[in-house]
């Protein structure tokens, strides 16, 4: 009897490291993107404020420590990952938005909420790009900025047109919000139901307006073009504050 | 029964094992005959040092790095035997001296007739994770090494050729099996030549001897920027409490390799619409408008020996290069938004950044042995 066992150990182990449980069904993660309530196509001009017109080149975030509540219970669905619309130049890519290729499993149940965090949590905050391998979210050297000891969480790139003479050459928009201070999470209470061996998805909705939100009206993008200053968070954590409040999410 | 009993076991303990294990070597091909049979094949791993601080390497499970591969690799990189009429080697455009560019706006190919970009330095090529030439077209070192020879301005000539050149070669029969483990000559094949120049490629790592390594990577307390450097630096990395304008290039060109390996349009070229650039660049590859005119960032590291400059060697010194990013930048929709505003250096500032490039410049690597010709 032992014999068989011996003889059929191995083989057992090898066919269940491929097996899936099937007790479990999948969730995707997708996100949508507008500007003033139309799809964010980059290259794309939108009106700002009186008189500023705004062409996005990039608005990428980093996601994280995602999981699902129920009864105040979590379930991990994912560390971390990097969300970037910089590549839709229509407005098809726009509606389609961007979804995580990663489908996540997790046990099937109805749970009641979501957590995610928008940038990058405090203990990887302190690795850095080159401990990475080029594939990792975290392993992108152009989202780490070295004099800041912290990745750019958040960075919305744009051009801007003051003249009115359609060339969106007269300055640029550069809020790149970095460092453990500008860390925001967010939970939304929100039924998902994930059945056994099926996917669910999971959609959060932002409007990049609502981004520059400040007070009744919105950030003055000539006055304070950039957050490149480590020493002067106020424009990245108002941007991160109104970037948590306007994230919607749906299943 | 009890032996078959003992088999069973034995052999789905294995099939467990094997299916779980790690190849590490190349096993050699089974054929039934083989005139290279007799040469031992003892492959043994190189191990590739890099400086601190740099990203982990990534190279293919298929074509590790053995120190036979390697010297393959060494031959056929310097070996004119790959052109069409035996005057060209890989090492006519990728020169040791010139951190393996050739110093030239764009290089003659062997018919004489010009490509239309300039040769690239293969620096830390091992790194190059996301695509390689000016515009990404080519995926891998492996996958790019297949394309000079048989590229009209540069090799002109075919792998068939080449193959049956290095079969009835002396020495190269030899080199392939103790590299790869072939038992035949007949094995020699164009994948395999191109493994092998991509081993001697990834090895052509930064030796840390610049002295922005020694300072920064090794914190050698020997080694000290001068304050004019340190104003380079400050302006390069936009550091936060430095009172001197911002350079901008770290967006593009950050440390550790000096790029992010990203594609942009750093206004170099004059284009009316986006339509409109004489060179698409990155957009002829992706299909995607906007990324016309967009190229890949080069890594600025030993870029004091690498003139002249940029994809079509338009600028032919560093003096140019800050002239161009201070005063000389094209306004197109989808030039860089780090470089709309003017930079606004002093003649000053300018110099600070030239003398900062400097401190990249690793003379070690271009004198280093390992990479030098052989024959
Ligand atoms: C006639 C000159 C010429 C010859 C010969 C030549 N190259 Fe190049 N090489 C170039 C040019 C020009 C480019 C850039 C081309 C482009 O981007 O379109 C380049 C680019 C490369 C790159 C990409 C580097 C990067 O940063 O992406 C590699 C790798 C390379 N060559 C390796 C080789 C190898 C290996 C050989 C020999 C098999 C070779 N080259 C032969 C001119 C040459
Ligand atoms: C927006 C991104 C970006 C910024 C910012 C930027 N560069 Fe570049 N750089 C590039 C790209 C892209 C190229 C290649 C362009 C081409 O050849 O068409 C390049 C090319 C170069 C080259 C030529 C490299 C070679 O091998 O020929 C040098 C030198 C250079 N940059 C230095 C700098 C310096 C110094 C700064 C700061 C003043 C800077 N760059 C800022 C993207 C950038």
């Amino acid at each position: 009897m032992k014999r068989i066992l011996f003889a059929i150990l191995p083989l057992f182990l090898l066919v269940t490291s491929c097996d899936k449980d099937d007790q479990n069904g999948t969730v995707e993660l997708h996100f949508l993107a507008t500007y003033d309530g139309a799809p964010l196509v980059m290259l794309e001009p939108y009106d700002y404020t009186e008189g500023i017109s705004i062409l996005f080149q990039r608005f990428n975030f980093y996601l994280s420590d995602v999981a699902l509540l129920k009864d105040g219970k979590e379930t991990d669905v994912l560390d971390i990952d990097f969300v970037e619309f910089d590549g839709i130049d229509d407005a098809n890519k726009a509606m389609a938005g961007v979804a995580l290729p990663t489908w996540f499993e997790v046990p099937a149940g109805d749970y009641d909420g979501i957590r995610i965090g928008l940038g990058v949590p405090a203990g990887l905050n302190a690795t850095q790009a080159s401990d990475y391998p080029s594939t990792h979210p975290l392993g992108m050297v152009s989202h780490y900025w070295q004099d800041w000891n912290s990745y750019i969480f958040t960075m919305i790139n744009a051009k801007i047109d003051t003249n009115a003479d359609g060339l969106h050459d007269d300055g640029s928009v550069l809020y790149h919000c970095g460092s453990d201070e500008v860390y925001r999470s967010k939970t939304v209470n929100l039924p998902i139901s994930v059945r056994e061996g099926e996917n669910s998805r999971i959609t959060f909705t932002v409007d990049l307006k609502d981004l520059f939100k400040d007070g009744n009206g919105y950030l003055d993008v000539v006055a304070k073009p950039n957050t490149h200053n480590i020493n002067d968070l106020a424009v990245a954590n108002q941007v991160m504050d109104n970037f948590r409040d306007a994230l919607i999410a749906q299943e | 029964m009890q032996r078959t009993f003992y088999l069973f076991a034995l052999l789905s303990g294995l099939s467990f094992f094997y299916a779980c294990q790690d190849d590490d070597m190349p096993e050699p091909p089974v054929t039934t005959k083989g005139d290279l049979e007799d040469i031992p094949y003892e492959p043994e791993p190189y191990d590739l040092q890099v400086p601190p601080g740099f990203p982990p390497l990534e190279i293919p499970q298929d074509n590790p790095l053995t120190v036979d591969g390697i010297e393959l690799g060494r031959f056929l990189f310097y070996d004119p035997i790959l052109s069409s009429d035996s005057t060209q080697s890989c090492s006519s455009c990728h020169l040791p001296v010139g951190s393996f560019t050739d110093n030239l706006p764009t290089s003659p190919g062997v018919l004489g007739i010009h490509g239309k970009r300039s040769a690239m330095s293969l620096l830390n090529a091992a790194f190059f994770t996301n695509g390689l030439f000016w515009d990404g077209r080519s995926t891998t070192l492996e996958a790019q090494a297949l394309l000079p020879v048989e590229d009209p301005v540069e090799m002109n000539n075919t792998w068939e050729v080449v193959i049956e050149r290095l079969q009835a070669h002396a020495e190269y029969p030899a080199m392939f099996r103790r590299a790869f483990g072939i038992l035949d000559s007949d094995e020699i094949s164009r994948e395999l030549a191109a493994k092998a120049i991509a081993q001697f490629e990834r090895i052509m790592v930064s030796t840390g001897q610049s002295k922005y390594d020694r300072r920064f990577l090794y914190l050698d307390p020997t080694v000290e920027f001068t304050d004019q450097e340190f104003r380079g630096f400050d302006m390069f990395f936009d550091v936060a409490d430095s009172p001197l304008p911002d350079a901008q290039c770290f967006h593009c060109h950050n440390a550790p390799l000096f790029t992010t390996n990203g594609y942009f349009n750093n206004g170099l070229q004059e284009a009316a619409t986006l339509d409109d650039f004489e060179d698409l660049g990155r957009g002829a590859v992706t299909g995607a408008k906007i990324d016309n005119g967009k190229f890949r960032a080069p890594t600025l590291r030993n870029i004091a020996l690498t003139a002249p400059y940029m994809h079509d060697g338009r600028l032919q010194t560093l003096e140019e290069v800050i002239d161009f990013y201070n005063e000389g930048v094209h306004f197109a929709d989808n030039l860089d938004e780090n470089l709309v505003v003017p930079l606004g250096l002093s003649e000053q500032q300018k110099q600070d950044v030239i003398a900062f490039l400097h401190t990249l410049t690793d003379t070690s690597f271009v004198h280093n042995p390992m990479l030098s010709n052989p024959f």
